[in-house]
C-alpha cells in the first residue's frame, strides 16, 4: 500500500513539473480539467513517466492515458507484468 | 616558460575570513553549482532538467526554429541548458513546413534548420537533399544576416560525409551557415536515438533520449558558440582535480593519475590546441609544484602546457586574478576549475564574472562537465586561435626587450623584425573580421559586433572598405591582430568600428596599425575628416586613451556614441614607422 501512495505522489509531482501548475484539492486531475494538459505536454509526461519508473508506452497506452488514476493503474499493470 | 606570478605569503586562514563582517548570499553562488549534477549528467533527467529555474541575470534571445517535425520535446529540456548558458531563450517555431517557405521575416538572433532529413530521401538522393537544402539556406541568407545552424544528416550513416561535403560546398560562399554535427551522440545512443514506432503521437523519429540529446548539444556547444564570445582560458587547480591525492601530503609520487584524471588532462591538452590558454592556480610551495610535473613523466599534462601560473599561499582569487592580467584577457573569458567548493565561492565572490566549475570526486564527471560547458566548445579553430598561444609567450620577451630599449624603441622594432601586412576587402578574412569585432573588448571604439553576412553584404555592396592587420616579428606570427571597417561619406571618412586584439597592445604600434589600415585604403585620398565613433563599453579605456592621446584632447563621456573627428594628415603622419617593415596587399 506503501509503495502504491509513494507512486501516486510521484506521479503527482510529474504531472505538477510538466504541466507547471499546482494541483493541490485535485484528487484525479484529468486532460479534461486541466487546460494546460494539451497534447505537448502530454508527451512531455509521458516521456518523465518512462523515465522515471523505467517502463515504455505504446502509442495506444498513450493516447489512451487520460488521467492520474489512469497512469498509476497503467504502472501497476506494467510492474505487475 | 610563459608568465608565472610570484609567491605570496603563506596564509593558512579559512579563504572566508578575509572579509570579516561580509555576508555572502552563498546560496546564490552555489546555485550553478547544484545545476552542474543535472545538466552534465551522463543522460540528463528530463524531470529534474524541467525544475531548474535561473536566478542570475539572462540576455534574451530570439531563437527561430524552421522545423517539418516535432521539436517541443526538445525545446523544453533546452531552455535550462540556455540559462546556464547566461541566456533567456525566446523560441520562435514555425509551422511543419517541408519545403521551407520561410514564411515569417521578423528578425531573430539565430535561424536554426531542424528538420527530419529522410521526409527527402525517396526522391532524392544525399546529395540531393544536401544541394537543395544548400539552395534554400541561400534563400534564408538573402532574408538574414544572423548565423544559420543546421543540423546534419539523419539518414543512413553510410551517407553522412557524402552530405556534409555537398551541404559545405553549397553554402560556404554564404557565410556564418553552420552544420550541427551528431554524430558523437549517434554513437552514443545507437539505435535509441529513433523512436521510429511513436511518431503519430510525439510527432517526431527523435527519441525522447535523443531529444535531451540534442537539446544538450545545442544549448551548452552550438548556440553558445553562435550567440556569445568564446572563453579564452581555462585555469585549473591541481590538488584533487588534476590527480587524486594532495601534494603537499601524499608527495609528487604519491598523488594517483587515475585513468579519470587522464582522460581530463588530455581534455585539456585538446582545449588547448584548440586555442584556449590554460592556467593553474594552486596553493602550494611552487618548487614542489614544479618538480612534480618534472617527475610525473605519466601526466599528459606538462609544465610548459600552461601559459601562466599562480603558485603560492595567496587566495585563489588573486590567483586568478593576476593569471587574467598575465593573459591579458577579462576575468569574464576565464572558467575556474576546482574541487573545493569554499575556495570557488570565495573566489566567486571576489571575482563575480569568473565562470565557475566544481570538480568533484568523480574526475569522469568533470570530464563531462568540461565538455558539455558552454563557451569551451567552438565550431573551428581559427588560424588565430592556435597563434594566440604562442604569441602570449612571446609577449613576455617583448615586454623585456621593450623595459630594456625604453630609450630606443626604434632598436627594439629592429631587434624584433617587426613586420606589418595591411589587405583590404579580401574575402578570406571575413571571418576573422567578424570574430574580431564580437572577441574585442578593451580595444574597440563602437562596440560594433558585426556578423559574416553582414559584412560580406556591405563589402560587395561597395560601401565599407574593411581592413586588416597581420603582425609578425622573430618570434612569433601573431596572425591578423586588427580591423578596421570604413566608409566614404562625401568627403569624410566615417569609421565604423576599429579593434586591435588585446595580445598586440603594449608593443607601441597601435598608432600604426590604425593609421596603415585606413591611409593605404582606397577610400582615404582626398579625405578632409576622419570620423571615429566612440561609446564607452565596460572594457574599453584602452582605446578610449589611444583615441584622446591621436587627437591630443580629452574625451567627453560617451555613454552614448559621440563621433571624435581626426585631421587626416594626422593618420598619415602616424602611418609612417621606418624601422617597421610594412606591406600592403
Amino acid at each position: 500500500m506503501k509503495t502504491a501512495d509513494t507512486e501516486r505522489t510521484t506521479v503527482r509531482q510529474i504531472l505538477q513539473t510538466a504541466l507547471d501548475t499546482p494541483l493541490e484539492g485535485i484528487a484525479n486531475p484529468t486532460r479534461d480539467e486541466i487546460e494546460r494538459w494539451d497534447s505537448l505536454t502530454h508527451v512531455e509526461i509521458v516521456f518523465m513517466l518512462e523515465e522515471r519508473f523505467d517502463v515504455r508506452f505504446s502509442e495506444e497506452e498513450i493516447v489512451a492515458l487520460h488521467s492520474l488514476a489512469d497512469i498509476v493503474a497503467l504502472l501497476r499493470e506494467k510492474h505487475a507484468a | 616558460m610563459g608568465p608565472s606570478v610570484s609567491v605570496g605569503a603563506k596564509n593558512s586562514h579559512s579563504v572566508l575570513e578575509d572579509r570579516p563582517g561580509a555576508e555572502p548570499d552563498l546560496a546564490a553562488l552555489s546555485e550553478r553549482f547544484e545545476w552542474q549534477s543535472v545538466l552534465f549528467a551522463p543522460e540528463p533527467e528530463r524531470g529534474a532538467l524541467l525544475r531548474l529555474k535561473a536566478k542570475w541575470p539572462l540576455s534574451a534571445r530570439r531563437i527561430r526554429f524552421h522545423r517539418n517535425h516535432g521539436i517541443e520535446s526538445a525545446l523544453s529540456v533546452l531552455r535550462p541548458f540556455l540559462e546556464y548558458a547566461g541566456i533567456e531563450p525566446q523560441f520562435v517555431v514555425s509551422d511543419y513546413d517541408d519545403s521551407l517557405s520561410f514564411s515569417t521575416v521578423d528578425p531573430a538572433d539565430v535561424e536554426v534548420i531542424w528538420l527530419d532529413l529522410t521526409r527527402f530521401t525517396d526522391r532524392l538522393s544525399p546529395e540531393g537533399v544536401a544541394s537543395w537544402l544548400g539552395a534554400r539556406v541561400a534563400a534564408l541568407r538573402a532574408r538574414t544576416d544572423a548565423p544559420v545552424l543546421v543540423l546534419d544528416w539523419d539518414g543512413p550513416m553510410a551517407a553522412a560525409s557524402e552530405f556534409a561535403e555537398q551541404f559545405r560546398e553549397c553554402t560556404e560562399p554564404l557565410g556564418g551557415v553552420r552544420l550541427a554535427e551528431r554524430r558523437e551522440l549517434f554513437e552514443d545512443l545507437g539505435e535509441y536515438y529513433f523512436d521510429e514506432g511513436r511518431v503519430s503521437v510525439t510527432g517526431t523519429r527523435m527519441s525522447r533520449q535523443g531529444a535531451v540529446g540534442t537539446a544538450r548539444l545545442l544549448g551548452s556547444r552550438w548556440l553558445p558558440a553562435l550567440l556569445e564570445p568564446r572563453l579564452r582560458a581555462v585555469v585549473v587547480d591541481l590538488d584533487n582535480t588534476l590527480y587524486d591525492g594532495v601534494l603537499a601530503e601524499d608527495g609528487g609520487e604519491g598523488v594517483l593519475l587515475t585513468e579519470a584524471h587522464a582522460e581530463l588532462q588530455r581534455d585539456l591538452l585538446t582545449l588547448r590546441t584548440s586555442g584556449l590558454f590554460l592556467g593553474l592556480v594552486s596553493r602550494n610551495d611552487p618548487a614542489d609544484v614544479q618538480e612534480l610535473f618534472r617527475t610525473r613523466a605519466d601526466f599528459p599534462l606538462h609544465w610548459g602546457d600552461f601559459s601562466a601560473h599562480s603558485i603560492g599561499w595567496q587566495l585563489k582569487s588573486a590567483g586568478v586574478e593576476r593569471i587574467a592580467q598575465a593573459l591579458r584577457i577579462d576575468t569574464g573569458a576565464i572558467l575556474f576549475v576546482d574541487d573545493n567548493a569554499g575556495e570557488l565561492l570565495e573566489t566567486l565572490q571576489r571575482v563575480p564574472r569568473l565562470r565557475c566549475l566544481h570538480a568533484g570526486q568523480d574526475a569522469d564527471r568533470t570530464v563531462s562537465c568540461l565538455r558539455y560547458f558552454p563557451g569551451l566548445w567552438a565550431f573551428e579553430g581559427t588560424v588565430e586561435d592556435t597563434l594566440r598561444i604562442a604569441d602570449t609567450r612571446a609577449n613576455e620577451e617583448r615586454e623585456r626587450a621593450l623595459a630594456v630599449a625604453a630609450d630606443d624603441v626604434a632598436s627594439y622594432y629592429r631587434e624584433l623584425g617587426v613586420r606589418l601586412t595591411v589587405d583590404h576587402n579580401r574575402e578570406q578574412r571575413l571571418p576573422r573580421i567578424a570574430e574580431l569585432s564580437r572577441k574585442t573588448n578593451q580595444f574597440n571604439l563602437a562596440l560594433q559586433r558585426y556578423g559574416e553576412s553582414e559584412l560580406r553584404s556591405h563589402m560587395a555592396a561597395g560601401k565599407w572598405e574593411l581592413s586588416t592587420a597581420r603582425l609578425e616579428d622573430r618570434l612569433t606570427d601573431s596572425g591578423v591582430v586588427a580591423m578596421s571597417v570604413a566608409e566614404r561619406q562625401g568627403s569624410k571618412l566615417l569609421v565604423h568600428e576599429l579593434c586591435i586584439s588585446c595580445r598586440a597592445l603594449g608593443r607601441q604600434l597601435e598608432d600604426l596599425i590604425v593609421a596603415q589600415m585606413l591611409v593605404s585604403g582606397r577610400i582615404f585620398a582626398g579625405t578632409s575628416e576622419v570620423t571615429f565613433p566612440l561609446l564607452d563599453g565596460p572594457r574599453n579605456q584602452p582605446a578610449r586613451t589611444w583615441l584622446s592621446q591621436l587627437t591630443g584632447t580629452s574625451l567627453p563621456s560617451a555613454q552614448e556614441t559621440v563621433q571624435v573627428f581626426v585631421q587626416p594628415q594626422r593618420l598619415v603622419e602616424a602611418s609612417v614607422n621606418p624601422h617597421v617593415s610594412i606591406a600592403i596587399l
